[in-house]
């Protein structure tokens, strides 16, 4: 990979990595702070909406029309640490993309607030609708409670009436700051052609930083047993989860390829093949591990019959246990360093997926290299590491979230 | 060794395709993809379709059960070897067919690509089915089954699908369309089938079906065409058995009225889903129309049930909406569907509907013509972009007229749509009489 880096005269970084003879250009703008930084749950995700429902010279429709006449695929993220808009194009449209993106970012007007927070309570609603969402939910606000990390859509469906469009778009303009984001390309592109435009575009955002104090880390909560009845479920869903280190400790490589060796490497790694292959118990049985900035989650997951749930919960415990209670075969662990290996490449495969990669590794002060380095990191990590994260992050009870009918909760003694 | 190799130009690709039909009717396809992700991939014409009352839901256990290792390499050595070079492993069913793909590095000099090709064949060509990986029969209405195996992960799999809002609404959706053709089974199966059916059952299926004149595989990668092709044909070492051409299969006969079913569930939204039955896949032309229909309909958010139902009504029970056909071989599926407020269902979908009656009153302009076409292009070049998007486009062709027509004559025949055909399309397929309506809303269970 190659890396052209420059600053727009306002300060803006800009980072171009050319990908010459590709049909479509990637370019993000990402903004440090995400959600971490609201007040309330759901201003951020708010804000990342209503960005593109209108700006001073532009309809909702407008902008709508423009994105699909143009064929742009252009979508906001709302992350816990950074807001960003990215947008796909092919690239003869580049130069009109960009103005609707300049427009959007520095023009919006957040007049569209009621309806846009409308449609964000029914569409929160209905991913409730979906059993394993529910239960995701129900996990992270109990395992973050009172931290932005834990600002589910039930909060933000709590939270809603409190909001308005001002408030919003307060907590936005307080984000848009030249030095607090960055603007990376990846496509068929010359830089030196490409900054100009940028320039013109972009260069007028305001450099004063009056961006929210980012609040103190999350407080552990203690292990508990979270239950929600449903009234109808075929499965139970069950999530189990510790607190783990954040993406600027070192821990973070070791516990990455734990993760992968337990239930994040596909069809081979030790939660699938013992509880499912083994055991039948799931169709979906994994493991995740997400690293913030101060913070991290370690946590399981599985969907299983609701007969099923105490057995669930100690093939869970025996798995984890067998971390730093049996020694980690070597072999294990170079399979997982593989993997991860091999699934840096798949991951960079495509110019927008490349382009997301360097422009939040960017902007969360990591390094446009990051993934790179953070191989070399995975490629150092030993057994022992493995057994030593484990038995310090893993060991304890974890924090249990469940949802099922009622009927299986008390079978399960949870109810 | 091959007759037949074809090259041919793909669009947004700089190098053409190599396509080639084995003697024994296996077809290959090599596409050159620059970079170092390489990905296998092949398709058999063997989906739901093939199956009936008894054997509903095989197709795809088999899928589950091809994973289970061969004489030469042990259940789990396959996963275990591939995902530990980073590979990413997956497989999936649908009513026309069975696809198994494997997403890999290319490795140093296509080491990894050699190695995940010869054990991809090998797992095609010479599954174990290994009782002990199937499990004993049981009864699903019985006690507890202590010794849980793949008939458990496939049952646990169909009740997520029962736990979800969506999946209910399109089996319903299915269920109101299909009371003949084989397309009226799920492709998921039933539990008491995947609860007892035999060994025996599931290997005289892969006998018969998963033979070289009914497959494709296709290589998507920086590789050497000629080389790729030879390797192929080294490690598909298929015996005699051939499959034939596919049954005829009952004809579905025409709707003549709207049919409707109402569900109720565990659910704080309310779902509309108005179906029509579609097109046969190869009728290209016809397929090519209505996709730039549904964009004009549904798909974004300048979109007419969009724009009209969600922004720019005043009172709207919709929080998203959206349309979309689904390509099948003998005939394909048009959705459109609205999430919207639990207490005006109706409502919804009475205003979903008299949309998709001004699509027929009110044809597509010239602007929503133009920008449909647009975004159909620009699909092209978004699969182009990544190996396992080309192979996807590939084998979707290769299905449905054993070439790569469908893929190579998509903007060609585009270019030459016209808003009229677009107009008759819709007149044809949308009417009411065709109309298949589900609705779900909050309440008890069924």
């Amino acid at each position: 990979m190659s890396f052209e880096t420059t600053a727009l005269s306002n300060g803006l970084p800009v980072v171009v990595s050319p990908a010459p003879g590709t049909p479509r250009v990637a370019v993000c703008f990402a903004i440090r702070g995400g959600s971490r930084t609201q007040e309330r749950p759901g201003v951020a995700g708010l804000a990342a909406r209503l960005l593109l429902k209108g700006t001073r010279t532009r309809t909702a429709e407008a902008i709508a029309d423009e994105i699909d006449r143009r064929a742009i695929d252009l979508d906001q993220i709302s992350g816990a640490e950074h807001l960003m808009i990215r947008l796909t194009c092919l690239n003869s449209q580049l130069d009109p993309a960009l103005d609707l993106v300049a427009d959007l970012l520095q023009n919006s007007t957040f007049a569209d607030f009621p309806k846009e927070a409308a449609r964000l309570a029914g569409e929160i609603q209905s991913h409730l609708d979906q059993p394993r969402e529910r239960a995701r939910d129900l996990f992270l606000r109990t395992m973050f409670a009172g931290h932005p990390y834990g600002h589910t859509g039930t909060l933000v469906l709590q939270s809603l009436p409190e909001l308005d469009a001002d408030r919003v778009r307060a907590w936005y303009e307080r984000q848009l700051c030249a030095t607090r984001m960055n603007c990376v390309v990846v496509g068929d592109v010359a830089t030196e052609e490409l900054v100009p435009r940028l320039e013109a575009r972009f260069g007028g955002i305001p450099a004063m930083d009056r961006a929210l104090p980012v609040g103190p880390p999350p407080t552990p909560t203690a292990p508990t047993v979270a239950t929600e009845a449903k009234a109808e479920a075929n499965q139970a869903q069950l999530y189990q989860g510790w607190y783990a280190p954040g993406f600027g400790d070192a821990d973070r490589a070791p516990l990455s390829a734990l993760n992968t060796l337990l239930g994040a490497g596909g069809l081979s790694c030790r939660l699938f093949v013992e509880l499912r292959d083994k055991q039948g118990l799931a169709y979906t049985v994994r493991s995740g591990y997400s690293a913030f900035s101060d913070a991290g989650l370690f946590s399981l997951y599985i969907g299983t019959s609701p007969g099923n749930i105490q057995r669930a919960i100690a093939g869970f415990r025996e798995q984890v246990d067998r971390l730093y209670n049996e020694a980690i075969p070597p072999g294990e662990l170079d399979h997982a360093k593989g993997h991860l290996e091999g699934e840096y490449v798949l991951s960079h495969e495509t110019n927008v997926q490349r382009c997301t990669d360097y422009a939040v590794h960017h902007i969360l002060g990591l390094g446009l290299d990051y993934s790179s380095r953070f191989l070399e990191q995975i490629r150092a990590v030993q057994v022992e590491d493995l057994q030593r994260v484990a038995r310090q992050y893993l060991a304890s009870a974890p924090v249990t979230a469940v949802v099922a009918t009622q009927e299986a909760l008390a079978a399960a003694d949870l109810a | 060794m091959k007759e037949g190799t074809q090259q041919i130009s793909l669009p947004y690709l700089t190098a053409p395709a190599t396509i080639a039909r084995l003697d024994n009717g296996h077809t290959v396809v090599v596409i050159p993809k620059p970079g170092e992700v390489v990905h296998l991939h092949t398709v058999v014409r063997a989906g739901s379709i093939l199956e009936d009352d008894h054997t509903t839901g095989i197709s795809h256990f088999l899928e589950h059960l091809m994973f289970k290792g061969t004489p030469a390499h042990p259940a789990g050595e396959f996963d275990r070897v591939l995902e530990g070079m980073g590979a990413r492993i997956n497989a999936s069913t649908s009513k026309d067919w069975t696809q198994y793909y494997v997403t890999i590095p290319k490795g140093q000099d296509g080491a990894f690509y050699r190695l995940a090709l010869e054990l991809h064949a090998d797992m095609l060509l010479n599954p174990l089915l290994p009782e002990e990986e199937i499990g004993p029969p049981f009864d699903p209405s019985g006690p507890p089954v202590g010794q849980k195996r793949e008939r458990h992960v496939v049952i646990e799999e169909i009740k997520m699908g029962k736990d979800n809002p969506w999946r209910r609404c399109l089996e319903a959706i299915n269920r109101l369309m299909y009371h003949h053709h084989p397309y009226k089974r799920e492709v998921i199966g039933t539990e008491q089938v995947i609860a007892s059916v035999t060994r025996e059952t599931l290997m005289g299926y892969h006998r018969k079906w998963y033979a070289p004149d009914n497959m494709a595989t296709i290589i998507a990668g920086d590789l050497d065409p000629q080389m790729a092709l030879a390797d192929v044909a080294r490690h598909f070492t298929f015996g005699p058995n051939r499959a034939g051409e596919l049954p005829t299969f009952p004809a579905e006969p025409e709707q003549t009225e709207a049919r409707r079913e109402a569900l109720t569930g565990d659910v704080q939204t309310g779902y509309v889903l108005a179906g029509f039955r579609g097109v046969p896949a190869m009728r290209l032309d016809e397929v090519i129309a209505l996709d730039a229909a549904m964009v004009v309909l549904g798909e974004g958010k300048s979109s007419r049930l969009y724009q009209r139902l969600v922004e720019q009504h005043p009172d709207t029970p919709f929080f998203d909406v959206g349309a979309a056909q689904w390509e099948y071989r003998e005939e394909g599926m048009l959705i459109a569907y609205g999430v919207c407020r639990p207490d005006a269902v109706q409502t919804s979908a009475d205003l979903l509907l008299e949309q998709v009656s001004r699509l027929v009153a009110e044809p597509p302009t010239d602007a929503e013509f133009e920008k449909a076409r647009t975004r159909l292009e620009a699909r092209f070049a978004a699969e182009a972009e990544w190996a396992m998007g080309l192979a996807l486009r590939v084998a979707d062709s290769v299905v449905r007229g054993g070439d790569l027509s469908a893929y190579t004559e998509y903007l060609p025949t585009l270019q030459r749509l016209t808003p009229a055909e677009v107009a008759a399309a819709v007149r044809r397929y949308l009417q009411p009489n065709r109309l298949a309506l589900v609705t779900m809303a909050p309440g008890g269970a069924q």
